[in-house]
Formats: structure tokens, C-alpha cells, sequence
């Protein structure tokens, strides 16, 4: 071990690197747009759904689409709740008016209300996840009304942390934005142009009144995507994630989030009782002949 | 077909210039559907022979896609496939490099890139690396190849690296050294870095190694890197040209499909090696007495020697001694 001095010169030096990064806007906008448009159209599609809400990362995906595929041919489809904050549909609004989408609105109270009836004592939880759910249906349903993929707008930190509805939001055919952090998403989003406001704002899943993302998990986005690098991307272990400084309780709630969530980011378990199996040694890749 | 390791008489290299007209067709093939592919490959061939190309180089298993999985078997060729014979024969009147899928008669698989020319099949080359770490997974697909040897067209004396033999200098060190005075990559490489400037981003770790490698070598180096999607993976094209020295020839687009040309002065290699000699001092003998010792110095040290305690004092370390 280096003398103090030099492990904390270089503790800085780590930690100032990350915080220098700049996202290459302008390759990863072409990527992320031939990637839409390559998947939609190698599959014989020419349309997209996908739900706005008003937050950075549907936007963001909202603008990827709208330039992969002309906006004719992306409909956001705006599913508010009675509780949701109404700044949350006047900034759909403005997406869409913005990338010239087609748009569709369905309020999901009544469906979900009808639900909830039954089990009045359901909580908050419940009741958000049933929300996501109903949200995923009707994408579904609309993306075989119009012949459309269904564009998943769930973030990298997100998905990591399992901060997200298994088959609600995190339910997809595609995902533009998947592997890029919430940080990554906002830098990505100024660049190509999302309105300030909805970059600039509180991050929340909107799914009951005063909900942000940053209280509910108890940290920041802008702390825990720098814990995720050093953790995920550059597989720093966990006593040299301690010794670049990061709190021994925050890195040990974060191990266990990213470990908890694991089923999240795969598909159901099938049990292996033949000799080639779904998941196991049938091993095709998805775009088969695409 | 064999390798030849003979000499053929060369293309006389007098003064002056010597022009070479390259096609690069930067392609995306579609995933395990050679129907689809040969067409593409005879149509880009076409294309090239209309602007007067006289190499035409694609990439990686041009003729398949990269993720394949189980479909290797499926799509593999043997040389006599006839797939695999109509794009050899679609060669008449200039040199041809594409990717496939080999089946040896012994039913191993390998990730292989042919050459030919005027109709003829001159050279296999195997995938020696097969990446195995991390998305990839050639060492489950793939046997690896055993040879690596430049051999003699009518342009001039070439080597072939796919992908992952590049990551290994010893690969281009022997192509160096069996004389290859112009070296082809061939490559499915898939984005990896968001950020400008990332250490990881393999583009950049790409333009250092293949700048590296023309001017310790003094050859040229030619990599052509597919584009498009496969589930989820996006390769990155960037298809390039280094001339003897290092300097940038050509550069093709990131990220776009397409039929590339350039041209370039087959002379350089000549130019370049007269005004920096490391060639006629390289020492193959001392090179192959080092690497024998160390090579004996693992068989007999056995598995104590890299078993964690190896370095700590007081644990002898053979070699190394006069």
C-alpha cells in the first residue's frame, strides 16, 4: 500500500475521471437511431408504440424514434391515473407536440379502480405495479391494433437497481436506452434537444402524489451511477469500492438491490428435463434470419 | 486447401507507382441466411468490378452474420458447398476475401476467411483466437485454427487475421516475418464505449493497434469491420486502410453500409522499408531460442510456478539466467 498521500491523490484522481466522462452524443444518437430502425424494420414493421410520460427517459426515447422513423410512424400513447401530477401530462403534451407524434391518450382510473375494488386494502405498491401492468396491456394491445413494436424506455440504473414493474414497465420488444445510466440518459437528452424543463426535473415513477425516484431509494442518481461504474463497469470489488470512498451501507444496500433484482432482467426459470431445452441449450439468437 | 510457403516470383515492384484499386464492402449480412448473403456478396462484387476494383475484401463471416449460436451448423459450408463455390468462381478477374463458416470433413467448425482469385480458391485462413470472454463465445462454436501463414497472390504477399488473432501480436509477428506485405483484418467487432474518449471504447483501442501494427511492420493494413444489428449488438464498420508507416490511408464511415474504394500505392511497402530498416534486423533466431526457453521453463516448472506464491522470496525462478 502507497502512502497515504498518493492513495488519496489517487482516490481523487479515480473519482475526478468519472466525473469528467462526457457521453459522445453524436455516436450514440446515430446507434441508438439505426438501432430502431434496423429492428423494426428487419422483423417487416414500420411502426413503434410506446408509452409518454412526461419523464426524461420516454422523451428521450421518443425523440430517438421520431427521427429512426418519422414521427407518422411512432404513437406515444399517454396513460394517466387520476392521482398523477398533471405537469406529468402537460409535459407528455409537449413531447409530443415537439417530435410531431402520434398520440393517443387512455386514462387508466377506471380500469384500475374497477380492479382495486375487490381489494380495497391493497397497498401502495400493489397498486403502483397494477398501474404499470394496465400501462403495459394497452401498449400491447395497440402495438397488434397498429402493427407496431413496443419501445421500452427503462434506463440502465433502473434496470440495475430493479426500480421498475416486471411485466409493466419493464415489459418490451426493444430498448434504445437500456444500457445507458440515468445520468447518461439526461446528458444524452440535453443533447438531442429535449425541453429543459423535463431533463431538469425530479425523476419519478408518478405513481402516487409527491413520489421522486431520488427519496424513495434514499440516494441520489448522480451517486449511485458513479458507485455502478466503478462497481458493474469497471468491476472494482467490494473493499476497493470502500477505499474509493463510498460509504461501506450505500454499497452494501446497492450489492444487495442489483442481487435482489436479478430475476427482473431475465426471463422466467423453465425447469430442464429433456435433452434440449428453452433457455438452456436451445440457443438461437433472437434476430434468427432477420 | 493448403497454405503455400513458397516463394512464387513476385509482381515486379519497379519504380514508380503502383496503384492498387480496393473495394471494402462494409456489409451487414443477415443473420444465418447464406441465400441472402451470396447475393449481397455477388451484388457489392458487381458494384466493385463496374468502378474497377482489383481487391474486394469483406468482413468477418461475410457470408453468414456474427451471432450464430446454434446455427453453426446450419450454415457451415464445406469447400465444395456450392454456395461456397459460386462466390469463389464470382472472383474471375480480381482477388476476393470473405468470411464463412467451415466444416472439416472431421465435422469441426471454424471461423474461417477464404481468399481467391480469377475463379481459383488460393488461401483458408482459421481463426487462431477464438474470444471466449465477456458477449463472446467462439471457444463453445469454434475450433481454432492452427496455422498462421502469409501466402503469395498476384498482388503481392498477404496475411489474414480475423478479429481476435489481431489482440495477439505473435499473430501479425509471424505474418511479418513469413513476409506479409500487406495484412487483411477482418472483423465483426461490436460498440463497446458511450463516452468520448473512453479507455475502453474499441474504437479507438482498434486505430492504435492497427497504426501500431503497419508501422512496426512496415506493411499495410486493411480492416474491414461489418455494421448493422444483431440482437442488441452493433458493429461498428469504421473499415480502414493503414499504409506501411502508419499513415491513414482511408477511412470509411462509422456505422453505414456500403461499397467502399480507394486506392493505394502497392510501392509504399518498398518506400518505407528502405527509410526504416527494422526488418532486416529483426532476429528470428534469437525471437525462437527465447521463446523455446520459456516455453521449457513452464514444462518443467510446472504448475508451482504461477500457483500465487511463486514470486514471494526464497521460491526459485528458473530461467532468465545466462
Amino acid at each position: 500500500m502507497k502512502s497515504t498521500d498518493a492513495h488519496t491523490a489517487m482516490v481523487h484522481r479515480l473519482r475526478q475521471g468519472y466525473r469528467d466522462r462526457k457521453v459522445d452524443a453524436d455516436l450514440l444518437r446515430k446507434v441508438l437511431v439505426a438501432f430502431i430502425r434496423d429492428e423494426v424494420h428487419k422483423v417487416g414493421l414500420r411502426h413503434v408504440v410506446l408509452g409518454i410520460s412526461g419523464g426524461v427517459d420516454s422523451s428521450l426515447v421518443a425523440y430517438l424514434a421520431a427521427e429512426a422513423l418519422s414521427p407518422i410512424n411512432v404513437t406515444g400513447v399517454l396513460m394517466p391515473y387520476r392521482t398523477s401530477d398533471p405537469q406529468s401530462s402537460r409535459d407528455a403534451e409537449e413531447v409530443i407536440r415537439a417530435t410531431g407524434l402520434q398520440s393517443l391518450r387512455v386514462d387508466i382510473s377506471a380500469q384500475v379502480d374497477a380492479y382495486f375494488e375487490h381489494f380495497p386494502q391493497a397497498t401502495v405498491l400493489q397498486r403502483g405495479n397494477k398501474m404499470a401492468r394496465e400501462r403495459m396491456s394497452i401498449l400491447y394491445d395497440r402495438s397488434a391494433a397498429l402493427g407496431a413494436l413496443v419501445l421500452g424506455t427503462s434506463n440502465k440504473t433502473e434496470l440495475f437497481l430493479g426500480y421498475g414493474t416486471i411485466y409493466g414497465d419493464l415489459a418490451s420488444a426493444i430498448n434504445p436506452i437500456g444500457d445507458l445510466y440515468k445520468t447518461q440518459v439526461w446528458a444524452l437528452a440535453a443533447a438531442i434537444g429535449v425541453p429543459r424543463a423535463i431533463v431538469d426535473k425530479h425523476p419519478t415513477a408518478d405513481l402516487w402524489q409527491g413520489q421522486t425516484d431520488e427519496a424513495e431509494l434514499g440516494f441520489s442518481y448522480a451517486q449511485v451511477d458513479e458507485l455502478l461504474h466503478f462497481m458493474i463497469e469497471r468491476r472494482y470489488r467490494h473493499e476497493e469500492l470502500l477505499q474509493l470512498g463510498f460509504e461501506s451501507s450505500f454499497v452494501t444496500r446497492v450489492e444487495e438491490l442489483v442481487t435482489r433484482s436479478q430475476y427482473k432482467r431475465r426471463m422466467p426459470l423453465i425447469a430442464k428435463v429433456s435433452g434440449r431445452s428453452i433457455t438452456h441449450d436451445f440457443r438461437y439468437p433472437r434476430d434468427w434470419k432477420r | 486447401m493448403a497454405t503455400k510457403t513458397t516463394t512464387a516470383p513476385r509482381v515486379d515492384s519497379g519504380p514508380g507507382l503502383r496503384s492498387l484499386r480496393l473495394g471494402l464492402g462494409q456489409i451487414a449480412p443477415k443473420l444465418g441466411d447464406v441465400a441472402a448473403n451470396l447475393d449481397m456478396h455477388l451484388d457489392m462484387l458487381e458494384a466493385a468490378r463496374s468502378q474497377s476494383a482489383e481487391l474486394v475484401l469483406f468482413p468477418e463471416l461475410s457470408l453468414v452474420g456474427y451471432q450464430l449460436r446454434d446455427l453453426v451448423p446450419d450454415v457451415a459450408q464445406t469447400r465444395r458447398t456450392p454456395q461456397f463455390t459460386r462466390l469463389v468462381q464470382a472472383s474471375h478477374g480480381l482477388s476476393l476475401g470473405f468470411g464463412f463458416v467451415e466444416e472439416a470433413a472431421d465435422h469441426r467448425f471454424f471461423n474461417s476467411y477464404a481468399f481467391c482469385e480469377d475463379g481459383r480458391l488460393v488461401s483458408v485462413h482459421r481463426k487462431a483466437y477464438l474470444p471466449t470472454y465477456g458477449l463472446f463465445e467462439e471457444g463453445r462454436l469454434y475450433a481454432a485454427g492452427e496455422h498462421i501463414r502469409a501466402f503469395d497472390t498476384k498482388l503481392g504477399r498477404f496475411g489474414i487475421v480475423i478479429c481476435e488473432d489481431l489482440w495477439h501480436p505473435s499473430a501479425m509477428y509471424i505474418l511479418s516475418q513469413d513476409g506479409a506485405e500487406l495484412v487483411v483484418a477482418a472483423a465483426a467487432s461490436p460498440l463497446r464505449g458511450a463516452d468520448v474518449g473512453e479507455e475502453h471504447s474499441n474504437i479507438d483501442v482498434w486505430a492504435t493497434a492497427l497504426k501500431m501494427y503497419s508501422q512496426l511492420f512496415g506493411c499495410f493494413v486493411v480492416l474491414v469491420n461489418r455494421v448493422g444489428f444483431e440482437d442488441g449488438l452493433s458493429f461498428w464498420g469504421g473499415s480502414r486502410v493503414l499504409a506501411p508507416g502508419g499513415r491513414s490511408s482511408f477511412e470509411a464511415p462509422l456505422l453505414e453500409p456500403g461499397l467502399f474504394t480507394c486506392e493505394i500505392d502497392w510501392n509504399e511497402v518498398r518506400r518505407y522499408r528502405v527509410s526504416d530498416p527494422t526488418l532486416r534486423s529483426e532476429r528470428l533466431d534469437l525471437t525462437l531460442s527465447e521463446l523455446k526457453r520459456i516455453q521449457r521453463d513452464r514444462i518443467v516448472r510446472g504448475p508451482e510456478a504461477d500457483a500465487g506464491d511463486a514470486r514471494k522470496p526464497g521460491v526459485e525462478r528458473r530461467g532468465g539466467r545466462p
